[in-house]
């Protein structure tokens, strides 16, 4: 199980592929970074919505037979109004001020019911496994090895998300907002920003993205629950492992732990059971976690990170 | 202030009977007082007695369990704080709590949420008139500055949204007495040149009975008079 | 030498001194006693009979579910740690046991093996976890155990060999006296049922057990736990296992009702999710409403696929009610409207027993906070007499040493902040010593290094000459140290009963399998530690709260029920940080005033931070001002009073940087300048 021995000439492909698919982590782990900044909660409902995503891009390109872009558009559509409503529920006075554990817990049964809706609201046909991609279908050959046009255009919208977010918070004045809300929200509070506004928009920002997500994501997952709960996972891991810092970050450790994963799966390393590899993966979290949490320490002595 | 000229004009800040508090729990008992146009006034306590949710009552972020608060005769009681920052009350609280992993007009411009982007940085440079030192450190990060200069950023903050009334909690913990005057002697020329009023928060002693018009003497809860600062 | 203050003439007013009416150390009796569980009882016994085979299935299905939600009940609901991870947990131990317990393909062990096996599997799964959670709790665990969720779908899930796949393996049936059973047998629902209630008949007994407590105020809050010796890790390691053994043994119990295996597909996160749910909205201290929900969510399938809401949905709906219905859930509610019923409105209870602290006082406070009490409430002298006697056998032996605590040379910063730079202080056993000082002086600081919540830089603690700065919390207060906090911590959800009890945990010895068996020994030191905390309760005058809920009570309640838990585990010596903050002077100086009698009947130390110098100055024996970090002067409060130094940098008038009023100034000023 733990046969370690390289093979160099898988490393090039599985590079490309791991970059790749950092993509779809990144974006969902970005979405996570950007309500907790608002919040200081875990936004478990994002896999919700990118359910909804996944699942709506099927049904309308199986059913109805729209074109994939259009999709995404009409998505991400559907995304903002989701994440807008659901700000409209939790940065409401009387819910914004309960302990974490209880919006977390909201949190989660949102979640919940959006899975549960998605997967009657957008039933699963037997004939159509896959979803088309809205790009087409070629492929590229780099390093002698056949990446989609799917793959690189999800990695590219990645990429410009990303760095679109870094700048939004960086250069605007809503931007600066959120980051003062993130790190004093009291103070936030008597400056005399408007927690409710700031915070509405940014879930609903951030549920437009896991939307996207959830749609990039059906090509390749098809209509998987289980497969798109793993995605989600890995982006929650990689937004805990930054401590929900920054999008570039959230990029950053979405790379490191995608091309981990690629690496285990395509042999490059040796032959190295899905066991080992998810056991890998958590054990890197939690260390990462702990290492962050030193470094952040006070000193004192019953101080648990409570994020 | 002649008492003739009091009858004529309204306070700019009238508390009456307020009882505000945590939790349903009051910690500000019956509390009166007014704040009048273009005056400096200490509220002067010691700790757990109250001034910190005084002023975070005025600012609108503490329960308020009866009476009411007036801001130029309107009844702000049930008002959010970005509200009474809109109308004119703007707050420095304790510690500064500026936002450290911003710059200092990264800061400036957080405390400027419904100021137009046009008018923003003619106020930057307000603020850099009082604040010199401000100016010549706009785009270092707040966390890095020291406490002397954090206490200006925290007061630049409050002071862009252009206010009638500052609320400036304990400018004086942690700085040395210098640093202080230079504080205090910024917070006067505001209220000269601009008639602000400033209602500052302090312990009793860092009290400094000539460098404010008035003082407010609040003991457990409630307001009490000065005279009774002497103690045996 | 103090001098005689007005409250050393105070009158106490008669009140009933009544014995506790709420015993729950026969915790068991206690349960059987409530006419509802017999009434359940029976149900439970009978109505097997009339009813069809697929309700008896169903049933007892429900009841495996029970199990697991009972365990989650403990882990999320006592220990406030959420967990994702029940049905991953489940579903290993099932798989596994059942491959213990299977001929082919298995080992054929017995029956036993494979439930212990079962359950040992789910403690050890969930321990380890525990050990994640050592240094983070709240959101972390939720993250860490959703992990251990995924990473059992991704490699229990996919050996094949072990879950059957899509064919399901096949499950030999238990055999009992001599008898192959199925699973809609009556018998096989008996033998359930049996397992049920010896589950929530262990439970019951934990939960009144010091464990219980320990792991309700660990959740609730870690540093009041520690600050009465509970480890708060220990604590939570226990909910864990507990969580993980009833997952387990739920197992095994399920390999043994389902003729073959349910395939994994039933066991992924939502499942967990699910489970979640049925424990919050039973309530985290009602067993029988966690196990009504579990019945409930279980036996209505088929009108889940009427209004086409599926499991997903379902869960969803289950953790938003749950979340609405608050920490006591539908059990709570419940037991709310029995109340009422029974006893009326809370709001009519609680003003039939009024609190007496300090309404028949005439209070004439002055500008400068001496108050006057012309008499204030108390208990009557007798039943205070008693009260006494039962703390005195209550409490350890005084110790005899002369410094009950002393702190040398404490530096200590962070931050870059220098909040202490060579404190010192030392508090004679025996005296009600005072710590003054302006804010940011370092008093906070200084109180969280001696209680152990911080470690200094540079200096020693010593605890009655012993060095502790080592020491953790918990051990600390092995050693006689307890510690109040500002902040309000206590249970809200419990009864003041409850809360005082929860910090029993120091007087009574016992280990776990001691309480869970039942061994009168420890029970009777549980009985003991009743008695103590109505004793308690009638001298700080919150009996008449004694099982109303500590959240719905006012404010001078909630701290003296803290300050009774504090007292309950019988401390050498007691820290309050700041006991009256937030009361107004009339309370501020009666709960002063009740301290220190507590503390001259008791032969208590007492180390005391307070803003209310005044009070201070009247009360204490010793007082310590601390100024910038360091000692600035101690001694008798007089002299104190009298330092200069103390006058110019904490009691005197303050700093006044010019003599002349500042208008006139900057008119100057501004003439001057006109002028160049």
């Amino acid at each position: 199980m733990l046969g370690f021995h390289l093979e160099p000439s898988l490393f090039g492909p599985s590079f490309i592929v791991g970059i790749a698919n950092a993509g779809i982590y990144s974006v969902l782990a970005v979405a996570l970074v950007l309500t907790f900044k608002i919040s200081r909660t875990i936004g478990f409902m994002h896999y919700g919505v990118a359910v909804i995503g996944a699942y709506g891009y099927y049904h309308f390109t199986a059913e109805y037979h729209w074109n994939g872009i259009a999709c995404l558009l009409v998505l991400v559509g559907i995304g903002t109004v989701i994440g807008g409503l659901y700000g409209l529920l939790v940065m409401n006075q009387r819910i914004a001020f309960l302990p974490r554990i209880t919006l977390s817990m909201i949190s989660l049964a949102v979640m919940l019911l959006l899975t549960a809706f998605a997967t009657r609201l957008f039933p699963v046909r037997p004939d159509v496994a896959l979803s088309p991609s809205p790009f087409g279908e070629h492929a590229v050959r780099i390093w002698s090895y056949n990446v989609t046009i799917h793959r690189i255009v999800s990695l590219g919208i990645t990429v410009a998300l990303v760095i679109l977010l870094a700048l939004w918070l960086n250069g605007t004045r809503a931007g600066v907002n959120v980051r003062a809300i993130s790190d004093d929200v009291e103070a936030a509070r008597w400056s005399g920003i408007r927690l409710f506004r700031i915070g509405v928009g940014a879930y609903a920002a951030s549920g437009a993205m896991s939307c996207l997500a959830g749609a990039l994501l059906a090509p390749t997952a098809g209509t998987d629950i289980s497969a798109m709960l793993l995605v989600f996972f890995r982006a929650l891991t990689v937004a805990v492992v930054g401590g929900f810092r920054s999008p570039m970050l959230a990029l950053l450790g979405a790379c490191v732990l995608s091309l981990t994963e690629t690496f285990c799966t395509t042999s490059a390393l040796g032959e190295i059971g899905p066991g080992t590899k998810e056991t890998a993966i958590f054990v890197m979290m939690v260390l990462t976690a702990l290492v962050v949490a030193k470094l952040r320490r006070t000193g004192h002595r019953l101080e648990v990170e409570v994020l | 202030m002649s008492d003739r000229r009091r009858e004529l004009e309204i306070p700019k800040l009238a508390v009456e009977n307020l009882r505000a508090g945590y939790d349903g729990v009051p910690v500000l008992f019956d509390v009166n007082f007014d704040i009048w146009p273009a005056e400096i006034v200490v509220l002067c306590g010691g700790n757990g007695a109250g001034k910190s949710t005084m002023l975070k009552a005025i600012m609108g972020t503490v329960q308020v369990l009866g009476g009411e608060m007036r801001l130029d005769d309107q009844k702000i009681n049930k008002w959010p704080p970005h509200r009474r920052t809109k109308a004119g009350i703007s707050f420095s609280p304790e510690g500064r709590r500026v936002f450290a992993t911003l710059s200092v007009k990264e800061n400036l411009h957080a405390g400027a949420s419904h100021v137009p982007t046009a008018e923003l940085e003619e106020r930057c440079q307000e603020v850099y008139e009082y604040f010199p030192v401000l100016g010549e450190r706009e785009g270092q990060l707040a966390g890095t500055l020291s406490g002397g200069e954090q206490q200006m950023v925290a007061i630049g903050r409050a002071l862009m949204p252009r206010p009638d009334l500052i609320l400036v909690e304990e400018p004086s913990q942690g700085l040395a007495p210098v640093m202080v005057d230079r504080v205090y002697h910024a917070l006067q020329r505001i209220c000269l040149d601009r008639g602000v009023s400033v209602l500052i928060a302090e312990q009793f002693q860092q009290l400094r009975e000539n460098d404010c018009d008035r003082v407010l003497v609040i003991d457990k809860g409630t307001v009490v008079p000065y005279e009774s600062l002497s103690r045996s | 030498m103090r001098h005689r203050t007005a409250l050393d003439d105070v009158v106490f007013e008669e009140i009933d001194t009544s014995r506790n009416p709420y015993s729950k150390a026969r915790p068991l009796t206690a349960l059987l006693r409530q006419p509802l569980n017999i009434l359940l009882g029976i149900l439970a016994l009978t109505w097997i009979y009339p009813v069809r085979d697929y309700w008896v299935f169903t049933i007892s299905a429900g009841m495996i579910v029970a199990i697991v939600a009972l365990g989650i009940m403990v882990m999320t609901g006592w220990c406030r740690e959420v967990n994702l991870a029940s049905a991953g947990v489940y579903a290993t131990s099932l798989y596994l046991s059942s491959y213990v317990y299977r001929e082919q393909p298995g080992w054929g062990k017995p029956l036993w093996c494979a439930v212990l096996a079962s359950i040992g599997i789910g403690a050890g799964i969930m321990l380890g976890v525990s050990l994640l959670s050592v240094r983070f709790s709240g959101v972390y665990v939720m993250v860490f155990t959703l992990g251990v969720q995924i990473m059992v779908e991704r490699i229990m899930f996919t050996r094949y060999h072990l879950t059957g796949g899509d064919t399901a393996l096949e499950n030999p049936r238990p055999v009992f006296f001599g008898h192959h059973m199925e699973g809609h047998d009556r018998q096989f629902y008996m033998f359930l049922l049996v397992v049920l209630v010896l589950v929530m008949a262990l439970l019951c007994r934990v939960r009144y057990s010091p464990y219980g407590r320990a792991m309700m105020l660990a959740g609730a809050d870690q540093q009041s736990a520690a600050a009465v010796g509970i480890s708060p890790w220990k604590a939570k390691a226990l909910g864990f296992g507990i969580c993980g053994a009833l997952s387990g043994l739920s197992g095994i119990m399920a390999a043994m009702l389902f003729v073959s295996a349910p395939t994994t597909v039933n066991y992924q996160a939502t499942t967990s999710l699910l489970w979640l749910s049925i424990a919050i909205l039973g309530g985290f201290d009602s067993m029988t409403a966690v196990v009504g929900v579990a019945l409930l969510f279980q036996g209505v399938p088929f009108l889940l696929e009427k209004f086409h809401v599926d499991y997903q949905g379902l869960a969803g709906i289950a953790l938003l009610a749950g979340v609405l219905c608050g920490a006591r859930g539908v059990g709570g509610r419940l037991q709310d409207i029995y109340r009422r019923l029974r006893f009326g409105p809370a709001v009519k209870r609680r003003a039939a027993r009024p609190n007496t602290l300090t309404t028949s006082a005439s209070v004439l406070s002055r500008a400068d906070g001496i108050v006057d009490l012309a008499e204030y409430g108390g208990a009557a002298p007798a039943a205070r007499r008693q009260a006494l006697e039962t703390l005195e056998g209550w409490f350890p032996a005084r110790r005899t040493e002369p410094i009950a605590l002393s702190a040398e040379n404490i530096w200590m910063s962070f931050g870059g902040v220098k909040a202490l730079q060579g404190a010192n202080i030392e508090v004679p056993t025996g005296s009600f010593t005072g710590l003054i000082g302006p804010n940011g002086a370092g008093k906070t600081t200084l109180f969280d290094v001696v209680s152990g919540l911080q470690r200094p830089d540079r200096g020693t603690v010593r605890l009655f000459g012993e060095n502790v700065t080592g020491m953790r919390p918990w051990t600390r207060a092995g050693l006689g140290m307890t510690r109040t906090f500002q902040t309000q911590r206590t249970i809200k959800e419990l009864g003041v009963c409850d809360n005082l009890l929860a910090g029993a945990g120091l007087r009574i010895h016992g280990n776990l399998g001691q309480f869970v068996i039942g061994q009168p020994r420890v029970w009777r030191q549980v009985r003991a530690a009743e008695e103590a905390a109505w004793a308690i309760a009638q001298l700080l005058n919150i009996d008449r709260y004694w099982d109303e809920r500590v959240g719905e009570l006012e404010f001078s309640a909630r701290r003296r029920t803290e300050l009774g838990r504090a007292l309950m585990s019988g401390p050498q010596i007691l820290l309050l940080d700041e006991p009256t903050s937030g009361l107004d002077p009339a309370s501020s100086a009666a709960l002063i005033g009740l301290v220190r009698q507590l503390q001259a009947d008791l032969g208590l130390t007492v180390l005391l931070v307070e803003h209310y110098v005044k009070a201070v100055l009247e009360s204490c024996d010793l007082v310590y001002v601390l100024a910038e970090g360091r000692t600035l002067a101690h001694g008798d409060p007089l002299a104190v009073a009298a330092n200069a130094e103390v006058q110019t940098h904490y009691l005197g008038a303050g700093a006044s940087s010019s003599t002349v009023p500042w208008r006139q100034r900057m008119a100057e000023e501004r003439r001057t300048a006109a002028r160049v």
